[in-house]
């Protein structure tokens, strides 16, 4: 209890160079977390571990509520009428306390949505309106806009126009906006809701490749629908399933251990589809 | 095509719904172009730059003009501020949590409530407290005021659903990078807004102009130009009122008073349009 | 819950000027109360409707006629608006072409925005005359009643059209794949249908009439005797005391302070009405 409050001491003396020079990437590890909205019972009996600076794909049918499950670890489940039990880490500190500084948590967690959604403003402003916020100034903003554009490999396509609106840029230059914008405030961890769903495969490349970048500097929790991007990228992967209408993690692990040799039937038969594909492809 | 054809009892029908259509045409055609055909005679540069003589049967309304304007200024002064605050608590803060959702109902309850009260009688509660209690006595602050308060209804509900309007995926992108409500609000709803707030702005103005009954015993009827807040000063309406019913023989500058007050709400009524056509533009 | 250090000071303030637009109506509905006081609770407080007259001057405080004369225009009112806008809504939406629909929609907005003065000119100037040419001095409860209905019969309509347009278009067309007449299907699908948004634009129309001021001031002839007949002169409670306030003292400010919350009260009720019908409204469609 004391410590979730000295981690809410502690995040409000830092600024984001602060944080970039902390020691490396936090593990969440998620104990006993159940979630309902309004009385229905979405999530019971969540228990997995991602690893600090590890890429954990999370996946599972729809509607199973790992957009929720997500939505718990930066807590933005606080705006959604939902009641929350159970433990949530972050290095060491459980995050669900009540005593937590929310805003601070958000800030060391970077998340990015199925659908690209920068703010109506201009491509520099969305960068910039956030770091301001936060207290960048003067040359340090330049520098961070250009440092985390050229990052996500936008900066060549967008310099001369950076004061033209977001909303003119392709579906994928948008999201690959919204990571830089995530990435701007320097975030230990990510949380990534179905990055490349909406995206061309080209644009899903880039993001990709991106994430793969990210590694071991964050740690990295991701949604995906996609098994064949879960096995190129992650380093574990955590399954979750509808069992009486709510969802669970009913196998996690090392994925190429989840993947050629599933322990649960329900993975087996989740997993199934995949094996062909991969076959296919092969 | 089979659906669209007519009985004969449809078309007898057609031809008896016709009828009060065609006459409520013919009594707003009436109704208007005795305003206009009578108000044109009466309406001249003179008119609009002259102050009144002999209690407005000769002269202009110029001082009446400035009164108006002041008057509505003062009122969107005041209903402003309070509004948008109102609305933006409305739209933003108030489903935060079970206590605001319960303030909120009444909220929105005592502002309809507020919609409902008469004018006259939104009239007494200004004479009561501005011009009486804090003393203001007769003035354009006085009747500011009261005109406030009663456009504030109208002006929280179409702020409020201007601001709910704006897609809800910039607030959850905010939160999530843990930005202030303050300056979400300040950088991307508001500017998102602008239209439609900007809309109900200009509904409120056009309502504020026609009100005549709040303003009797609140801004007063002297027609002298204004030279404070604090002087009394006649509104149009209550110009058009008082030419009308209490000056026998100005009947003609009641008419001219009468199309200044209709063209500057149909002007008012097409700068609106112009913004919600704007507003739809820029959806799509 | 966690705020910023500026969302603080904000909430702050809003919560203030949310305060301060809530309290209003009840400020309101204070002060006349206070004004109204001296008259309402003391020995005076029957003679509201046992005097024999109103007649302020002596003393005489009867208020029955007024409260008569502005339930008649108001009924009266709605009573001649209400055929002409359902008629007119029906014809815009299921009679007319498309083009006129529109056309009478966006004249019925300018319309809805004329100021209730103009409307009281216009009765003071060609009505009143036009009436008295028929019968009496003119300006009569008839008078009243026709400058009444014209001012909220642009609002109405409007309303009842948007009823209308509530209506689920597969319902009327499905009607007409039965081969229903459009009359069958506007009185058994479209009417019952809106009942509940004809039924809400009538209430707030009648609170529009209730307490509307200019326009019967200018047309009723103001006369305090019991209204008796169509073309008597009548006085209603808005004009009453627009007619007084400017000269009233003491026991007789008091008394249309009274009168005041006597309209406000008349307006409550239909408010209320309003509410307890929409709630009806919002369980039964919960249940089906
Ligand atoms: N705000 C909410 N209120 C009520 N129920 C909700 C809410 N959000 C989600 N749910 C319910 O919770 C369950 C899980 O939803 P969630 O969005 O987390 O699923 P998901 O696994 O992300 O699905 P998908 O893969 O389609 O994105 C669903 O049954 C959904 O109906
Ligand atoms: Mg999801």
């Amino acid at each position: 209890m004391t410590k979730s409050v000295a981690f809410g001491r502690k995040l409000q003396h830092t600024t984001p160079q602060d944080i970039s020079l902390q020691s490396g990437p936090p593990a969440i590890s998620i104990r006993n977390l159940g979630l309902s909205y309004g009385g229905h019972k979405v999530l019971k009996n969540i228990n997995f571990e991602a690893r600090a600076g590890k890429i954990t794909a999370l996946v599972g049918p729809s509607g199973c509520g790992k957009s929720s499950l997500l939505s718990v670890v930066n807590r933005l489940s606080d705006l959604q009428a939902c009641k929350v039990e159970g433990e949530v880490f972050i290095a060491e500190d459980n995050i669900l306390h009540s005593a937590v500084n929310v805003l601070k948590l958000r800030r060391r967690i970077g998340m990015v949505f199925q659908k690209p959604s920068p703010f109506p403003m201009s491509i520099r402003e969305n960068l910039l309106f956030p770091l301001r916020e936060y207290g960048v100034k003067g040359d340090q903003l330049e520098k961070t806009l250009e440092d985390n554009l050229r990052l996500v490999g936008l900066w060549d396509e967008v310099k001369t126009r950076l004061n033209d609106s977001a909303l003119v840029l392709s579906g994928g230059q948008q999201q690959r906006l919204c990571f830089a914008r995530c990435l701007s405030l320097n975030p230990k961890v990510l949380l990534l809701d179905e990055p490349c769903s909406a995206l061309d495969p080209r644009s899903t490349q880039i993001i990709e490749a991106l994430i793969w970048h990210l590694r071991e500097s964050h740690t990295i929790l991701m949604v995906t629908h996609n098994l064949a991007q879960a096995r190129r990228l992650a380093d574990d992967v955590a399954v979750c399933c509808l069992s009486d209408g709510v969802g669970s993690i009913v196998e996690s692990g090392k994925t190429a251990q989840v993947f050629d040799f599933p322990a649960h039937p329900v993975t087996a038969e989740y997993l199934g589809f995949e094996t062909a594909e991969v076959r296919s492809s092969d | 095509m089979m659906s669209k054809a007519m009985s004969q009892g449809d078309r007898i029908i057609q031809m008896g719904l016709c009828c009060p259509a065609l006459i409520i045409c013919g009594v707003f055609v009436w109704l208007l172009f005795d305003v206009v055909s009578q108000g044109i005679s009466g309406l001249s540069w003179q008119f609009l730059t002259q102050l009144p003589a002999d209690a407005g049967r000769a002269g202009g309304i110029v001082s009446i003009i400035v009164s108006t304007f002041i008057v509505l200024i003062i009122a969107l002064l005041v209903a402003l501020p309070i509004g948008l605050g109102t609305a933006i608590w409305l739209a933003e803060f108030a489903d935060e949590d079970q206590t605001g959702m319960a303030v909120a109902v009444w909220v929105r309850r005592s502002l309809q409530l507020l919609a409902g009260v008469p004018s006259i009688v939104v009239g007494l509660f200004g004479y009561a407290v501005f011009c009486q209690l804090l003393g203001l006595g007769y003035s354009l602050l006085a009747g500011g005021l009261t005109l406030g308060c009663m456009i504030l209804p109208l002006l929280i509900g179409s702020l409020e659903a201007g601001l709910r309007a704006v897609p809800c995926t910039y607030r959850i992108n905010a939160v999530a990078l843990g930005l202030s409500k303050f300056s979400v609000i300040r950088r991307i709803l508001l500017p998102q807004a602008a239209p439609a707030l900007l809309a109900g702005l200009i509904l409120s103005i056009g309502r504020a102009l026609a009100e005549t009954a709040a303003l009797l015993f609140t801004s007063g009827y002297v027609t002298r130009m204004p030279e404070s807040v604090y002087d009394s000063g006649r509104v149009l309406s209550v110009h058009v009122f008082d030419l009308a019913m209490n000056v026998p023989g100005g009947d003609k500058n009641a008419y001219a008073t009468a199309l200044v007050l209709l063209l500057g709400l149909l002007l008012i009524n097409s700068v609106l349009k112009k913004v919600v056509n704007i507003w739809a533009a820029r959806e799509n | 819950m966690y705020r910023h250090k500026v969302d603080i000071k904000f909430v702050g303030l809003l919560r203030l000027l949310v305060m301060l637009a809530a309290c209003i109506v009840l400020l309101i509905f204070g002060f006349l109360l206070t004004e109204a006081w001296p008259f309402l609770f003391s020995e005076h407080g029957g003679q509201l409707f046992t005097d024999a007259v109103w007649h302020p001057t002596t003393g005489q405080y009867n208020l029955v006629p007024v409260i008569l004369g502005t339930l008649y225009t108001t009924i009266g009112a709605v009573s001649v608006a209400v055929p002409f806008a359902l008629a007119t809504a029906i014809f815009c939406q299921f009679y007319a072409p498309r083009w006129f629909g529109r056309l009478y929609t966006s004249v019925m907005e300018v319309l809805a925005g004329i100021p209730s003065v103009v409307y009281g000119f216009w009765g003071l100037v060609v009505l009143v005359p036009l009436v008295a040419s028929w019968q009496g001095s003119g300006a009569s409860l008839l008078t009243g009643i026709l400058v009444l209905s014209l001012m909220i019969l642009p609002t109405g309509t409007l309303l009842a059209i948007a009823a209308l347009k509530q209506v689920p278009s597969e319902w009327i067309q499905g009607s007409y794949a039965l081969g229903l007449s459009r009359w069958a299907t506007i009185k058994n699908i479209a009417l019952p249908a809106s009942g509940h948004g004809m039924l809400n634009a009538l209430l707030l129309q009648s609170t529009r009439a209730i307490g509307e001021t200019m326009a019967v001031l200018m047309v009723c002839g103001n006369s305090t005797l019991f209204p008796f007949g169509l073309f008597e002169p009548v006085r209603t409670l808005s004009a009453n005391i627009a007619l007084e306030m400017a000269y009233a003292m003491e026991m007789h400010r008091a008394a249309l302070y009274s009168s005041a919350l006597v309209l406000m009260v008349m307006v409550f009720i239909l408010l209320f009405l309003n509410q307890f019908q929409n709630r009806l409204e919002s369980t039964a469609n919960g249940k089906s």
